[in-house]
């Protein structure tokens, strides 16, 4: 079906600051409301956009569902770290003497990576919904 | 003396349950998206109000961005318009309908496909899946053809105004789910 050209421009302009937004809420996430989950929803309505710029955009399901099962891995890997440098699994692995500016680094990071998760998920969902549809 | 936040907070449960009334009421898709999306944002307003800034995030992103949006691109990359044809083979009457659909699909870049008769379709549709009409053409009268259609689809609002200026092609409209056949 043809799209019509202000849904295309808007789009357009909307992409840019509907990232921003996503990662603005992604690093702020351990010190504001917001998260991971939040701003990967948030980041995948800035991807699922790119459906309406480009009419005949595909993603390719298989890459997409394998990049998400390497991130769930990296997340428990990252979780597992603690485990060498203080002894014990799942918790933060600098340990309590650095000041909190520098601790936050666990939770940036955990956070990045859960946020792509969900924004990689949530494009797989849609993704399934356009090959059902289009067989 | 109470404060403004917990007096607001009644109003717009009350409205929350008008929007959901709502929702089960509509017939129209395009419509129930929009009402979704708004009982979304008055619900993460709601969430605000007994502070959960946390929550209402989250139900602003997926309720009201990722809901809607699945939808909207699932109908706008619908690709292909499955027309049931029960017109007399060869009259002037056919080939008038079918310029008028291939016109129509032409423009919104749909592919015309064209079923003559339900029996004669392929083994794939008859045994693992239902064939999903969009339009039926058939002519009980003479010189008069009918469309007919399900009123929900977004396409029967576009082809009912083109068929609008022809004087013997007529329009009809039916529920989902109804059978005709």
């Amino acid at each position: 079906m043809k799209q019509s050209i202000l849904v295309i421009t808007i789009s357009r302009i909307m992409l840019p600051f509907v990232f921003l937004y996503g990662f603005y809420i992604i690093l702020h996430g351990d010190l504001s409301p917001g998260g991971g989950f939040q701003g990967g929803a948030i980041l995948a309505t800035g991807f699922l956009l790119t459906y309406f710029i480009d009419d005949e955009r595909r993603v390719d399901l298989n890459r997409l569902m394998r990049r998400e099962k390497l991130l769930f891995l990296a997340i428990l890997l990252t979780g597992s770290l603690s485990l060498i440098t203080r002894g014990e699994p799942f918790t933060n692995f600098l340990s309590p003497d650095f000041p909190v500016e520098i601790r936050r680094i666990f939770f940036l990071l955990l956070n990045v990576l859960l946020s792509l998760k969900v924004a990689l998920g949530l494009t797989a969902i849609v993704e399934t919904f356009l090959e059902e549809g289009q067989g | 003396m109470i404060p403004i936040e917990e007096m607001m907070i009644p109003i717009f449960i009350g409205i929350l349950i008008a929007l959901a009334i709502a929702i089960n009421l509509t017939n129209n898709h395009l419509t129930d998206v929009f009402l979704l999306s708004g009982f979304s944002l008055l619900a993460a307003f709601c969430y605000v109000l007994y502070q959960a800034p946390d929550v209402s995030l989250a139900e602003v992103a997926v309720g009201s961005a990722i809901l809607p949006l699945i939808v909207i691109i699932s109908i706008s990359k619908h690709r292909s318009f499955v027309v049931l044809n029960l017109l007399p083979q060869n009259c002037t009457m056919e080939l008038e309908a079918l310029t008028l659909l291939q016109e129509f699909c032409d423009r919104y870049r749909l592919q015309l496909v064209l079923v003559s008769d339900l029996a004669l379709d392929d083994v794939e549709f008859k045994v693992f899946r239902k064939r999903n009409i969009d339009l039926i053409i058939e002519s009980h009268e003479y010189d008069i053809c009918t469309f007919t259609g399900v009123t929900t689809s977004l396409m029967m609002n576009r082809l009912e105004s083109r068929i609008q200026s022809y004087d013997h092609f007529e329009m009809k409209e039916i529920k989902e789910g109804e059978f005709i056949v």
